[in-house]
């Protein structure tokens, strides 16, 4: 199993221990533990780290994966650049 | 195990009730939180942060005083909190885009004064000296020092964790399906967790409940005109320092938080219980944040999100005992500024419950202000034939 000092994070620099002092605080849901370690918040929105968190927290609690429900989730699924118009009215 | 007997019971696990079961515990109760889903799930969790008793408040009177005095509270609690609430006193600029809003910010600045508060006039000039990133079309500004900004989430988990170490206890996933009355006396709760249901007795019951309050009312024969108004909210990839103070326009109002990422608010809609963005929300929200911030249009847009704020018809909240039912008090309909107001109602609320009075008066926060405000029971009429 990985070392708890490893990044889970990288966009936001969370650590695997800090996701499980969460899940000790209480935290029992992926956005639980987003919402009390930054985890999943950065750039990337999570796609890389939220998995690892639902196993982190699968092994936590006992609960199994399928029952872990995944984060919500926000648009845009890509960031966007703020000079992309959105709707194709004209602006005045 | 939980006990059956609780002395208070807060509805709702919110920045309102984790503040509640915080000043609560440091007089010596121990309240305990029911949470329908977890804490900070809600409205909570989708403010941007700012702390802004002036620039929100529409004239003197009861909303402004709380803000003024929930303002101050600050300071000392991020020395008493034990988690870091990233608050920071760095001052807002009411941006002047217009004639129009020349005249209006007039006319703020001369009550305010008048009443004694911190407010300065600055020229185009002198606007664009304190924050360059400014647009130049802009005519001034107002500044108030005073006002701050700091994490939501992070408020509401100081409260919580505060709470908890004092003794408070709280149920999550759990929800509150009835309210017992007898003789309009609360005597307890019954609660649903995971399809269990569960009793708990208890004499006291504060509704926290935010822009769910209206059904916790309904319970015991109470029409609380709390409706949800839905708040857009966009945040940018992290930025060099573009600005520093909160900046708040007509259609827009933005923070470049701790992170370096730019927050830009909110829509106001009546929409019922929905919390997905629009398109249109979204790109309304940045067009007026480019119109002020010009540079802003290189920022990238990483998230967007909604949250729904319990609105009340004066944009007041409604705090305190109801008269009808013994041992209902409410704590709710703080709208935009339950983050700003959290410290001050929970304060409030615990003096109401501990010492029977309150430090500021909270005659003009009673529900009983609403006409209509008790469900009376309906007549069944019989047909006539």
């Amino acid at each position: 199993m990985i070392d708890n000092e490893v990044i889970i994070c990288r966009c936001e620099e969370v650590t695997k221990e800090e996701v499980i002092k969460a899940i000790r605080r209480g935290a029992n849901t992926v956005n639980a533990i987003k919402r009390w370690t930054r985890v999943g918040m950065g750039l990337c929105q999570g796609k890389s780290c939220l998995q690892w968190v639902a196993k982190i927290l699968s092994e936590e609690t006992g609960k199994p994966m399928k029952n872990i429900k995944p984060q919500t989730s926000r648009p845009p699924i890509r960031p966007i650049k703020f000079s992309v118009r959105l709707t194709e009215e004209e602006d005045r | 195990m939980y006990h059956n007997t609780r002395d208070v019971v807060i509805i709702g696990g919110g920045v309102i009730g984790c503040s509640i079961a915080y000043y609560l515990a440091k007089k010596g109760i121990k309240p305990l939180i029911l949470e329908r889903r977890q804490i900070a799930s809600e409205a909570s969790c989708a403010g941007a942060g700012g702390l802004w008793p002036q620039s929100e408040s529409k004239g003197p009177g009861i909303f402004l005083d709380l803000c003024i005095e929930s303002n101050k509270m600050f300071p000392a609690l991020c020395r008493e909190l034990e988690w870091n609430i990233g608050f920071d006193p760095s001052g807002l600029l009411h941006l002047i885009e217009d004639e129009e809003a020349m005249e209006e910010s007039k006319r703020l600045m001369e009550w305010q004064l008048k009443r004694g508060l911190q407010v300065e006039f600055l020229t185009k000039e002198e606007t664009l000296k304190m924050e360059p990133a400014l647009s130049k079309d802009l005519l001034g500004s107002l500044y108030f020092s005073s006002d701050a900004q700091l994490s939501t989430i992070d408020l509401t988990h100081a409260f919580y964790l505060g709470a908890m170490s004092l003794g408070a206890e709280i149920m999550i996933d759990t929800e509150v399906k009835q309210i017992i009355l007898k003789k309009k006396r609360i005597e307890g709760v019954i609660v649903k967790k995971s399809r269990q249901k569960e009793k708990i007795n208890t004499k006291i019951v504060i509704n926290a409940a935010g822009a769910w309050s209206r059904n916790i009312g309904q319970m015991v024969g109470l029409r609380i005109p709390v409706i949800p108004i839905r708040g857009q909210i966009v945040l940018t990839d992290p930025l060099p320092e573009l600005f520093r103070r909160s900046l708040v326009a007509r259609d827009v109002y933005m923070m470049q938080k701790a992170s370096r990422n730019i927050v830009l608010g909110s829509t106001r809609e009546d929409v019922g219980y929905d919390k997905t963005v629009s398109i249109q929300g979204i790109e309304n929200l940045r067009n007026a944040g480019c119109k002020v911030v010009p540079q802003l249009k290189n920022a990238t847009m990483v998230r967007t999100w909604a949250g729904l704020r319990p609105y009340t018809p004066d944009e007041v909240p409604i705090l305190g005992r109801v008269e009808e039912v013994e041992g209902f008090i409410m704590a709710s309909g703080h709208f935009r500024n339950g983050i700003l107001l959290s410290p001050i109602t929970g304060k409030l609320i615990a003096e109401l419950i501990v010492d029977g009075k309150t430090s500021l008066p909270l005659r003009d926060t009673r529900l009983s202000r609403f006409p209509g405000y008790l469900i009376k029971k309906k007549r069944v009429l019989t047909p006539v034939s």
